[in-house]
């Protein structure tokens, strides 16, 4: 009793499911094929929700329910196309056995699209009557096109019972290949003799491919290895042959290596390819495949595998090294360059450090070895050996950052060797910071030649604490004497800091002209912002050289566009002072085009200010509408003051245009 | 640890094997070989001064299919090579080809003495371009519905391919690609060209060297299409074979707003012909976000529709935690937001890279730090390597994995339900009928790939 209850139950919501879809979809079925495209697609977009929400998992009741409406409606001749059309495309989806019979009427319709949309329905259709209907349809015929599409989803659901129709369609030119496709994927037996009699059809032997794939999936190994086999055979198309090997390798590499080490010496590209992505594919097993074929292998083949190989064994490439052939050696040292090890590096740093042909190569090896061992090894070569040779190591090591090297370097920076000096002061270039910047400032004291001082500014560019990298510099700057000492002036302005920019500032009043010109140049890449004062007197000084004036007016830019931690109403003040003492146009509009940078209401006066000057009013209005767009999104309405004023002074059409789009937002 | 690739080197070795081999054409040279049963002697030594290094029988040939909106940069940067030789143009509408044919010949003319050049092909079906034996490569540059059908023929015809991205319109198209390149020892490069891109391949290298620590949150940008729409039947334009761009796909009556190449629209926003944003930058960001997660050969297994209960943003989760947001804000309209326990990485186009802190944006990578393979131009690296057979920068199967996601995003978008998804077994779990959308039906005839 209470079991039948609970049947009933169920089939009484069974029955309210089926009611409710039945009234939403016929409310939807005029709109499904409405005139009104906008009415029919969110018809459409209804109809494919309720679908959705139907085929939640754990929910087939209504799935069902759904797809039993809908296959009504499907065959429904009064119901309109365009309806009909989308409703099948939702069985697509959600279609089962209740779906099949309805679909498989359709397959007879003689509207093509129904006729094709149902197909389609059935093809992805789980149940197994949905098989036996496509096949009907098949035995029923109809045109290439048509034939074809039932081929494939017979193919697609590996029905064995199709073989016969389909072979049918082998001697149309039309659906062969089709047919031939739809064999490989059924690949039984008989599909696969088929295959093997018709293989001069378009398409046989890549679908005899697919067919042994099938079989690899089926776990029917056996089936699967003798179509590759078969395949293999000279005389079969050659990118046919090249996917059997690959499948022959993939099943059982250790038996296919004979013919991988046949097709990698041979003379067909597609074989050869395939070899090559097979030793790939096999890992460790794929180099011992190439160190066994080596010795016989001819150049052209050793030349394709080390280009092409990142499992290749070392000593392979080694001793292709020193081949006689040219393009040998230098594919050689190529592939050092990713399978290298240790070993690798003497020989890549002697052709490196030598003048023959080799040594870009062997540079670009050096450069691409990441093994750890290759590094150690580096390191070690660095330390000790031909001078040319622990250059090319030193080198390497900067070029690739290596922290480790950074307390070697300032070791051999103190050797006596004059080479060795010079490749440290240029791994100081790539490598180092705080912790070296105060040794690297003596060894700059103690020997001030350009290259040292240019890696002291290298370092100095990389320290973190500022502050104590200005003042070790500092120290070796205040033992240097007369021009010696300005050498040191640029590295100070990398650092800034208050004692810095003292010194540099007692300069401004030298005596030496020099001096002077080096402490203002310092002085104009100064990165803080009180260096403002020297420079704003540096160009207002009248008595001084034009060259003076520009450099103290560039350095005013620097500052106000570098200085972030300076607020902007700060940096604008300092554009307004500079703008009052510029000297020509040319100044006064470099000096505006640093504003948009500079989002804040005095900048926005500037400008303003600015708007009826003759001179940069067109600059200042393309300046003030890139400020207005940049305070946008901070400040609207100073953006929108601000665009106003360019309207109004309507001095330039691109600012004024711009500015408008800002007042129409 | 990935290799970097040296284009440089490659060269070198490519010039090496050319070196090695005849002066005649590519394909004659294997035919004669062939033929005269030489294969294991050498061929004569022919010095690369003699040849030129970019003597004919150095050349990749290339047929350019799908001449619309995406082909202008790839057919001028294949004319403008001195290692490639376009030989043929396809395109469904005829005046599009022939437009393609008198460019690329023109450009030809223009580098020979005569100033006149005809040898460029013009073809509607793509068929035509595959029986051409003496076309090494291809591009296919086509509408999503029409890269898998092109690429497994070329493919299979023994040529080489650049698809763009993504790569294919289904998951089950996507493990096909990958199976039919390896299967044949094709080069596959996907156009997700942002992998060739320096910044790009920075943050990668930052993530996955644990610089940031563990990643627990990513925020990417793709922008949203207009909805796709219902439009009115127009006639289809005189020399428009729209039976085939139309394809594989339903058949909808004609109309230009289908079929336009947009950026912002067009056929990109149908579902029918690709997985609309999902598909367009996703490909893109998706694809960065695998290759910094090390995720190339798997993938996320949860995949959560935007608005579905307690989901603000389009949602997909790897196993181990990590939560891709979709159009999630990010700090300085970034187009990628990495979020770390130690830091954060920021990435952009146009070489845009910041990072928290500062200094990882210019840490030096170590001997034992993950190198990924470094390609500076995505064009460039897939010829290399149709020269040389090494692995290009995006092979079809990361190309898989990256649209799988793409795929996976739009199934659980259509469905409005979070998808569960085995990423080994590349299963759709617990929901057989989401396991549908894994593949679609092909409208005959186009039905087989």
């Amino acid at each position: 009793m209470k079991k039948f209850l609970i049947l009933a139950v169920i089939c009484g919501c069974a029955q309210l499911a089926f009611a409710g879809y039945d009234d939403d979809i016929d409310e939807l079925i005029p709109k499904l094929a409405s005139t009104t495209v906008s009415e029919r697609y969110d018809a459409w977009m209804k109809l494919q929700e309720m679908a959705a929400n139907a085929s939640q998992p754990g929910a087939d009741t209504n799935r069902e329910a759904l797809a039993t409406a809908l296959a009504e409606k499907a065959t429904d001749e009064g119901i309109a196309q365009p309806a009909r059309m989308w409703i099948i495309r939702q069985l697509e989806y959600i279609g089962g056995e209740e779906s099949v019979n309805a679909l498989a009427e359709l397959l007879n319709s003689s509207d093509a699209e129904l006729q094709e949309c149902a197909r389609r329905a059935l093809e992805k259709n789980r149940a197994s009557r949905a098989t036996t209907s496509l096949r009907a349809a098949l035995k029923g015929g109809g045109s290439p096109s048509w034939e074809i599409g039932l081929m494939n989803s017979l193919g697609l659901r590996h029905d064995a019972k199709s073989v016969d129709p389909i072979a049918k369609r082998l001697s149309k030119p039309e659906t062969a290949e089709a047919a031939a496709r739809a064999l490989g994927y059924i690949s039984t037996p008989e599909a696969i003799e088929l295959l093997w009699k018709n293989l001069s059809i378009k398409g046989a032997a890549d679908s005899l491919v697919v067919a042994a794939n099938e079989r690899v999936k089926a776990k029917d190994d056996a089936a699967a290895k003798a179509i590759y086999e078969k395949l293999y055979a000279r005389g079969n198309p050659a990118t046919a042959r090249a996917a059997a090997l690959t499948g022959l390798a993939k099943l059982d590499y250790a038996g296919a290596s004979e013919k991988i080490a046949e097709s990698l010496g041979g003379a067909e590209v597609r074989l050869r390819h395939a070899a090559l992505a097979a030793i790939t594919a096999a890992g460790p097993a794929g180099s011992g495949t190439l160190e066994s074929l080596w010795p016989n292998a001819n150049t052209e083949t050793k030349t394709r595998a080390l280009a092409a190989l990142n499992n290749l064994p070392e000593k392979l490439a080694l001793d292709a090294c020193g081949a006689e052939d040219a393009g040998l050696r230098l594919a050689a040292i190529e592939a050092l360059g990713r399978v290298g090890g240790a070993a690798s590096v003497p020989v890549l740093l002697k052709l490196g450090a030598g003048g023959g042909k080799e040594k870009s190569t062997a540079t670009a090896a050096l450069a691409r070895l990441t093994n750890p061992a290759a590094t150690q090894k580096l390191e070690a070569s660095a330390a000790d050996g031909e001078i040319p040779a622990r250059v090319l190591a030193i080198s390497t090591l900067a070029a690739r950052q290596h922290p480790p090297l950074v307390a070697q370097l300032l070791s051999y920076a103190q050797e006596p060797n004059p080479t060795i000096q010079e490749a440290a002061f240029a791994g100081f270039l790539r490598v180092g910071g705080d912790d070296i910047l105060p040794a690297v400032g003596k060894l700059a004291l103690a020997n001030p030649s350009p290259e040292r001082f240019a890696a002291l500014e290298a370092v100095a560019g990389r320290v973190k604490n500022r502050t104590a990298g200005a003042q070790a510099v500092l120290e070796s700057y205040h033992q240097a004497k007369g021009q010696e000492a300005a050498k040191f002036l640029p590295t100070l302005s990398l650092l800034g800091g208050q004692e810095g920019l003292k010194a540099v500032s007692d300069l401004l009043d030298s005596s030496d002209a020099a001096l002077k010109d080096a402490a203002l140049r310092a002085l104009a890449n100064w990165p803080d912002f009180p260096a403002a004062t020297g420079l704003l007197a540096a160009a207002r000084d009248t008595q001084a050289p034009a060259t003076q004036y520009a450099i103290a007016i560039q350095g005013i830019i620097h500052l106000a566009r570098t200085c972030e931690s300076e607020p902007a109403s700060q940096r604008a003040g300092l554009i307004e002072s500079a703008l009052q003492i510029a000297r020509n146009a040319g100044d006064k509009k470099s000096l505006l085009a640093t504003l948009p940078e500079l989002p804040d209401p005095k900048s926005v006066a500037v400008i303003k200010s600015l708007l009826t000057d003759a001179e940069v009013k067109n600059e200042a209005a393309l300046s003030g509408a890139s400020l207005a767009e940049h305070l946008r999104r901070s400040n609207l309405a100073l953006a929108k003051e601000l665009a106003q004023a360019l309207v109004a002074a309507d001095v330039s059409e691109d600012a004024t245009k711009r500015a408008k789009k800002i007042l129409e937002r | 640890m990935t290799q970097p690739f040296d284009p440089v080197a490659s060269q070198h070795t490519f010039n090496a094997i050319m070196k090695n081999q005849t002066s005649i054409n590519r394909r004659g040279f294997l035919k004669t070989t062939l033929c005269a049963g030489a294969a294991l002697t050498l061929p004569s030594f022919i010095p690369a001064s003699v040849l030129g290094q970019n003597a004919p029988s150095n050349r990749i040939n290339i047929g350019l299919i799908g001449m619309g909106l995406m082909m202008g940069g790839h057919q001028q940067a294949m004319t403008g090579r001195p290692d490639t030789q376009v030989l043929a143009v396809c395109d469904v509408v005829r005046e599009r080809r022939e437009k393609a044919k008198a460019h690329v010949e023109a450009v030809y003319a223009s580098k020979k003495a005569s100033g006149a050049y005809k040898g460029c092909e013009a073809y509607n079906e793509f068929e035509r371009v595959m029986e051409r034996e003496d076309i090494d490569a291809v591009m296919v540059i086509t509408p999503d519905h029409w890269h898998t059908p092109i690429s497994v023929a070329a493919m299979r015809s023994g040529k080489d391919v650049y698809v763009q991205k993504p790569m294919t319109l289904t998951i089950r198209e996507g493990r096909i690609m990958s199976n039919v390149a390896r299967q044949y020892g094709a080069v596959l490069q996907v156009g997700s060209q942002q992998r060739s891109e320096r910044a790009f391949r920075r943050a990668c290298e930052i993530v996955r060297n644990g610089w940031i620590g563990k990643v627990h949150t990513i925020y990417t940008q793709l922008g949203e299409f207009p909805p796709p729409a219902t439009l009115p039947e127009q006639p289809i334009p005189e020399g428009f074979d729209y039976d085939r761009w139309l394809g594989p796909t339903p058949y909808y009556p004609y109309n230009e707003n289908r079929v336009r190449g947009d950026y912002g629209g067009g056929w990109r926003c149908f579902w029918d012909y690709g997985s609309r944003k999902n598909g367009d930058w996703g490909a893109h960001h998706f694809d960065i976000i695998q290759w910094a997660l090390g995720m190339d050969d798997s993938g996320p297994v949860e995949f959560i529709p935007k608005g579905y209960p307690g989901t603000e943003f389009q949602t997909h989760i790897y196993a181990n935690g990590a939560k891709v947001l979709r159009n999630h804000p990010t700090r300085n309209g970034q187009m990628i937001q990495f979020i770390g326990t130690e830091g954060e990485v920021l990435v952009s186009r146009d070489d845009r890279l910041e990072t928290t802190p500062a200094e990882l944006k210019t840490r030096p990578l170590g001997a034992g730090d993950v190198h990924l393979y470094e390609s500076r131009n995505h064009e460039d690296n897939w010829i290399q390597c149709v020269k040389s057979r090494q692995t290009p920068i995006c092979t079809a199967e990361i190309g898989h994995r990256t649209a799988t996601i793409c795929h996976l995003s739009g199934i659980a978008e259509r469905l409005k339900r979070p998808l569960k998804w085995d990423p080994a077994k590349e299963e759709i779990l617990h929901d057989a009928e989401a396991s549908r959308w894994m593949d679609r039906p092909r409208r005959a005839p186009y039905t087989y790939i």
